[in-house]
């Protein structure tokens, strides 16, 4: 960033304009460190293992073909759900094994993630009220993939797939009032996407105003 | 003969009462409410997607902004977040230390519903009291920290800085007053019959209900369900401690209020021992100046004041920063429990029920 | 008379003279509020305020430019210009602009400086009429925020 600032003393139009464009990719601040130390940096992974509890592995067998991966990572353990006819039944499935508590509905952009099998994912999070188990429940998706929704397995998910819908543009058929929540309703876009970069502007608030305006004087 | 008419109302989002910028689409068949809706997103500054954008320190002060009438617990959540995917061993006296200001924190948070709960109901007085003992607390935060709201409090693998003299006299002055300060709102509120009338039977949900609702904290365990993190799943030294869940049977704005009084009782308790048990040491692990963690997912849950506070964190294992970041608020999903609870009542238990359910806006909007 | 005894027999306002005892026993104890522009609160040595620049026993700079507190500011509202001068090893800045409009005040630039060069001071009055006020260069930093009068 230093070599920036003496490059562009001066808030010429067009440079300034250059700093503009340039400005996402400086957001990861980091980055002219990483430059430095060797060029490929060693990606850690967490390990993956195999699920070993018997409740696990009997609610893989319940699940049978539809299972697409399962694995136990950072200590908890993850199903990869195939999104095909048999979704919602399996997530009534998986609250008759005891998952009565919706947590949380997340959704990811894999967009810029390497190892991703689709664009998309979503992460449901469910607790077990009588076995204190917790799992996570996995779907991938294609841009443009609709999925089931479950709020009539769990009237939570309402919002949680509202707020998926609104920031990250996912489509779930079968239910109600799939609207805006956050955003207001005439938005354009859906801002958590990878490919959407920041909004622009932003930088004119900051430390280069003081200079740009002590100029002027 | 006479013609019934179904009337829209709309509440907020500039209303005393609604504790921010929540609007409210009411409809009302006199001054019955046959439906509502919530219109929220008035407050929404994007933090998920700051998030992405800086690394994970600066990403620290976002969750501040979250809850900010706890942003300790706050704080705490995302940093054990970040801890669990980092495989960090955090020493014992930052983890005593965590603790207490998490459960001072409990108690500032339930001290300032209490004043507003109370304010909103009409009582008054309540209010004036329970600020009094929130600033005592809001000094110990201050003195630790430098910040009364925003703190910034912890750090990855222990705390900021070491604890400041004079800290634990505060906190034991605290200690002695707050039993006694806690029977003068019990005296002023439990057996008064119009706060009574206008909490008992008003907003009752049942425990199933609450289950699929996905409610948490004093809400749902206001319905019965003995469901706490801190117990059922115990990070940092929640289970070296002697403490009780705090459950109600009642399933009503009362027995919520009854919940919170009762966890202030327990939280007191948890900090008394905190203190008491402190053990001398190092206050953060020895970590890398510059955080990376491996790829990875993980999702953490704690107990926050106003419920099950999750963080669901992506790394992509090449950036100092995370590469998605959830923030599952308890408030968020609670205020999904507001239109069941409200149906069938009048206009002015609205009021009392969006008081229970003690939402925070920041957090509902991220 | 017959009504009366029975109003004395049905009179239970415990709860309500419960509740009244406890605020006229209040009316005895020690207030706790402030008159502020008279009386003020001294904030704890943590406090954090306004940033400001440090100077060494010579009345040097102590700041070395090495951008920690650039680089770590959320809101990028510091910015720095390096230079060299004679007689002094390191570089020194040349210019320092602050934002203070937009600071959060959350003090990781200076966790982050190695050097003890920044500092949030303990001043809390920090409101301005202008906008322009905000926006504070090198010589500004080092000054403690002058007082505004108010005016109309």
């Amino acid at each position: 960033m230093s070599e920036e600032l003496k490059n562009n003393p001066s808030p010429e139009k067009d440079k300034k304009e250059e700093v503009k464009a340039k400005k996402p990719v400086e957001g990861e601040k980091p980055k002219p460190a990483a430059k430095k130390v060797p060029p490929k940096p060693q990606i850690v992974v967490a390990p993956k293992e195999e699920p070993a509890e018997d409740w696990q592995k009997e609610l893989i067998k319940k699940l049978g073909d539809d299972v697409e991966e399962a694995y136990v990572s950072v200590g908890e353990f993850n199903i990869v759900l195939k999104n095909n006819e048999n979704f919602i039944a399996n997530f009534e499935n998986i609250k008759q094994h005891g998952f009565d508590y919706l947590a949380d509905i997340s959704s990811v952009d894999y967009l810029k993630f390497e190892g991703a099998p689709k664009r998309f994912g979503l992460s449901y999070h469910l607790y077990s009220m009588n076995m204190n188990r917790r799992l996570r429940v996995k779907v991938f998706l294609d841009e443009n993939e609709k999925v089931p929704s479950v709020m009539d397995i769990w009237k939570t998910a309402d919002f949680h797939e509202r707020e998926a819908y609104d920031l990250m543009g996912i489509v779930f058929t079968g239910r109600q009032g799939l609207k805006r929540i956050l955003l207001p309703d005439d938005w354009v876009g859906h801002p958590l996407r990878k490919d959407v970069d920041k909004v622009e502007g932003r930088e004119e608030y900051t430390a280069k105003l003081v200079r740009k305006l002590r100029e002027e004087d | 003969m006479f013609k019934r008419e179904i009337v829209e109302l709309n509440m907020g989002p500039q209303h005393p009462s609604t504790h921010g910028v929540l609007r409210l689409k009411l409809k009302l068949d006199g001054e019955t409410v046959v439906d509502l809706e919530p219109e929220i997103g008035y407050l929404h500054r994007g933090v998920e997607k700051l998030a992405e954008n800086f690394n994970y320190l600066q990403a620290l002060n976002l969750t501040d902004r979250l809850d900010y009438i706890a942003a300790v617990s706050n704080n705490l959540g995302y940093i054990e977040t970040l801890e669990k995917l980092g495989g960090v061993e955090v020493p014992k006296k930052a983890q005593y230390f965590r603790v207490l200001l998490t459960e001072l924190n409990r108690i500032a948070s339930h001290l300032l519903w209490l004043a507003t709960h109370a304010l909103d109901i009409g009582a008054m007085t309540v209010f004036l009291y329970a600020f009094r003992e929130r600033e005592m607390i809001l000094d110990m935060f201050e003195m630790y920290t430098g910040g009364r709201l925003l703190t910034t409090t912890f750090r990855y693998g222990g705390l900021k800085e070491d604890i400041p003299e004079g800290f634990d006299k505060k906190v034991k002055e605290f200690i002695k007053i707050f039993p006694s300060r806690m029977e003068d709102y019990e005296d002023l509120l439990t057996e008064n019959r119009i706060w009574k009338k206008r909490t008992v039977g008003v907003g009752v949900i049942s425990a199933e209900d609450a289950i699929n609702l996905g409610l948490s904290g004093p809400v749902l365990r206001g319905s019965g369900v003995p469901y706490d993190i801190r117990k059922v799943e115990p990070y940092e030294v929640y289970d070296e401690f002697d403490w009780e869940i705090a459950v109600e049977n009642g399933c009503d704005t009362y027995a919520r209020y009854k919940v919170r009084m009762k966890e202030m009782r327990q939280s007191l308790r948890i900090v008394e021992q905190a203190l008491e048990g402190m053990p001398e040491g190092e206050f953060r692990a020895k970590v890398p100046k510059t955080l990376k963690l491996p790829k990875g997912e993980v999702y953490h849950s704690i107990e926050a004041p106003k419920g099950e506070l999750g963080y669901y964190l992506i790394s992509d294992g090449k950036g100092t920063g995370p590469y998605r970041l959830k923030v599952r608020g308890p408030s968020f999903v609670n205020l999904q429990g507001l239109k069941p609870m409200c149906k069938g009542h009048m206009v002015a238990d609205v009021v009392a029920i969006i008081g229970t359910l003690d939402v925070v806006l920041g957090e509902i909007d991220r | 008379m017959k009504g009366l005894v029975n109003f004395v027999k049905t009179f239970n306002y415990r709860d309500l003279i419960k509740g009244a005892a406890v605020t006229f026993k209040h009316q005895f104890k020690k207030t706790v509020t402030v008159q502020y522009p008279k009386q003020r609160l001294e904030p704890f040595p943590r406090f954090r305020g306004r940033l400001t620049l440090l100077k060494d026993e010579n009345g040097e700079d102590k700041c070395v430019c090495c951008m920690a507190c650039v680089r770590i500011c959320p809101t990028q509202v510091i910015e720095i210009k390096p230079g060299k001068k004679e007689g002094r090893k390191t570089r020194y800045p040349v210019e320092y602009n602050f934002n203070m409009d937009r600071c959060i005040f959350c003090g990781l630039c200076v966790e982050s400086c190695n050097f003890g060069a920044i500092e949030l001071n303990n001043e809390y009055e920090l409101a301005q009429y202008s906008r322009k006020d905000f926006y504070l260069t090198k010589e500004k930093m080092y000054l403690p925020t002058p007082k505004v009068e108010y005016r109309k």
